[in-house]
């Protein structure tokens, strides 16, 4: 039995079991390749993509729950040019970029929120978006600077 | 010394859309760091290092392996300071692991050591024949032309020439010996040293730089592998019937347990091969397993430690002699704690420096160098271990990194339980 989705304004029938996370199937069954696996938990934000535009980890989210239009990395934007993006850009945020999708993803959603946010509110809401990299001062800076100009 | 050769005329080369263009190689013996300079060894595949498309576009080929390091920008820094290019208009390929591209080891902090001279050797080179071509183009002497942000520009009628106009007339010359070849003078560095942004950042920024687990190869299958807990341990028996049950799974492949020396062998265990990497994951989670832990069973890091401290209060092999070690004693003998500090120390020195030597034939060892390291150090260690690195005195680092530990493990050390 096939179950349908909708991932970055694209209509999708998966015949994969319900409980699948909707990581496995964004990745290897559809092929977008731009979310990634990092715990597997929902404890490092990698895998973070947007349902209906909030932030969600795909990696525990079962795509039989999946109720709204999933967006990943890679429909985010159309020409990668959304505020996150432009700002990670201007601000060269990544050092290695594996954990990057999601943090954009997650501060994506968030600055929609939270247009003004404080760095009390960057810290919190980015909380949950580990970077072993180390690239936190700039992943705050580009919010911040995304933010003014969203 | 790099033999730089042109290969702008193989056909492979269509495939990065170079056809027509400058392409620039090298040759190389495989299994030796030597480049080959003789003329006449054609049999040799040349590697690719550097291609420069009709439309301008300067390819680098990345024969390392990036992991957040920064390699592959390093690399293309290199390449296109010297080459004058624009870095907007220079993308890079990953290289396939081939013995064409010789060393494509990417550890020991080495791979900007190794390709520092080399890779600006190819830029120079490059940006050389681009002058020569422009000079041929316009009628003029090469003197008078000079290669500026991706154009070869002649000063006195103010004309200029994108690379992507150069780059038939370039692939037609003879490829000028490096030793002729002029290296920039530091300070007119436009890449090096400097900041720019990341290569791969663009493919970052919408998820499609690609990582190792975004591979995805025609037919592929994903495998997870359930391990035994215990180092040199193997499964007795397993029971994987629930675990071929799962929707996906399609085969459990035992994998046998390494012999020693483990060093980087496999760690063997039962790999649950699938369609997709969930099913793979949730078929491991279903296997039930009754491993034999083997020898290892009951050592644990007391045990380890008791075996360290055993080991080390025990005289050392000598692996290698070599150097004024009769200097660092006489000098040490003042002492007789720092006489044993300077002999333990000088032959760590000694040794850590002959075999890095005898790696990088363009590096001189002195003796006397070494020996008034050496005594530097060993004093430095009596007052209280001040030649560690400030995190490793503090307890934050593992271990000392770099040489030390290549040192170490050349100097005879002995294969332990986990090595």
């Amino acid at each position: 039995m096939a179950i349908k989705l909708t991932v970055n304004n694209t209509a999708y029938a998966v015949d994969v079991p319900a409980e699948m996370p909707l990581l496995w199937v964004i990745r290897d069954v559809i092929g977008l390749t731009g979310t990634k696996y990092g715990c597997g938990v929902a404890q490092c934000g990698a895998c973070t993509v947007h349902i209906d535009g909030a932030a969600v980890r795909s990696c525990i989210t079962s795509v039989g729950d999946v109720a709204g239009a999933v967006t990943t990395i890679e429909g985010l934007s159309a020409n990668g040019d959304h505020p996150i993006q432009a700002a990670w850009t201007k601000h060269n945020v990544p050092q290695c970029g594996y954990c990057q999708s999601g943090q954009m993803m997650n501060a994506a959603a968030f600055i929609k929120e939270k247009p003004h946010p404080t760095d009390a509110d960057i810290d919190a809401a980015m909380d949950g978006n580990i970077c072993r990299c180390g690239t936190y001062g700039r992943i705050r800076a580009a919010i911040k600077d995304a933010a003014e100009n969203i | 010394m790099n033999a730089i050769i042109n290969c702008s005329r193989r056909s492979a080369l269509k495939a990065i859309g170079a056809a027509g263009g400058l392409v620039l190689g090298t040759r190389l013996i495989p299994g030796t760091f030597k480049f080959a300079s003789a003329a006449g060894e054609t049999t040799l595949t040349p590697s690719v290092f550097v291609a420069i498309a009709k439309d301008g576009t300067v390819t680098l080929f990345a024969h390392r392996s990036e992991m957040g390091q920064g390699i592959r920008t390093g690399l293309t820094m290199l390449l296109a300071d010297e080459l004058e290019a624009d870095w907007a208009r220079v993308k890079v390929e990953q290289a396939d692991g081939d013995e064409k591209y010789g060393d494509q080891y990417t550890d020991g902090s080495r791979s900007i050591v190794k390709n520092f001279q080399r890779l600006r050797e190819f830029g120079a080179t490059a940006r050389l024949l681009l002058e020569q071509a422009a000079a041929k183009q316009l009628g003029v002497d090469v003197s008078e032309v000079k290669a500026q942000n991706h154009k070869v520009v002649h000063a006195a009628s103010g004309k200029s020439l994108d690379y992507g106009e150069l780059v038939e007339t370039a692939a037609a010359l003879p490829v000028p010996d490096v030793k002729t070849v002029k290296l920039k003078d530091p300070k007119d560095f436009r890449y090096i040293g400097k900041e720019v942004p990341i290569v791969d950042l663009p493919n970052m920024m919408v998820g499609t730089a690609k990582y190792t687990i975004d591979i995805r190869l025609p037919g592929m299958k994903y495998a997870s592998v359930e391990r035994c807990p215990v180092v040199l341990g193997k499964f007795a028996s397993y029971d994987a019937s629930e675990t071929l049950k799962v929707p996906g799974v399609e085969k459990v492949v035992e994998i046998p347990p390494p012999t020693k020396p483990v060093m980087f062998k496999p760690l063997g265990g039962i790999a649950v091969v699938a369609t997709n990497s969930w099913a793979a994951m949730e078929g491991r989670s279903k296997l039930k397993v009754q491993w034999d832990l083997g020898e290892n069973a009951s050592y644990d890091t007391t045990a380890a430690r008791k075996e360290m401290e055993a080991t080390a209060s025990k005289p050392g092999d000598r692996f290698r002699s070599s150097g004024e070690i009769g200097l660092a004693l006489l000098l040490g003998g003042w002492s007789g704690h720092i006489a044993l500090a300077c002999v333990s120390s000088a032959l760590r020195q000694i040794t850590v420096l002959t075999t890095f030597a005898a790696e990088e034939d363009e590096r001189v060892l002195r003796p006397l160098d070494v020996i008034l390291v050496t005594l530097l150090r060993s004093a430095l260690a009596y007052i209280g271990d001040g030649g560690a690195p400030a995190e490793y005195r503090a307890g934050k680092a593992r271990r000392r990194p770099g040489r030390e530990r290549q040192g170490m493990c050349r100097r005879g050390f002995k294969p332990g339980r986990y090595h």
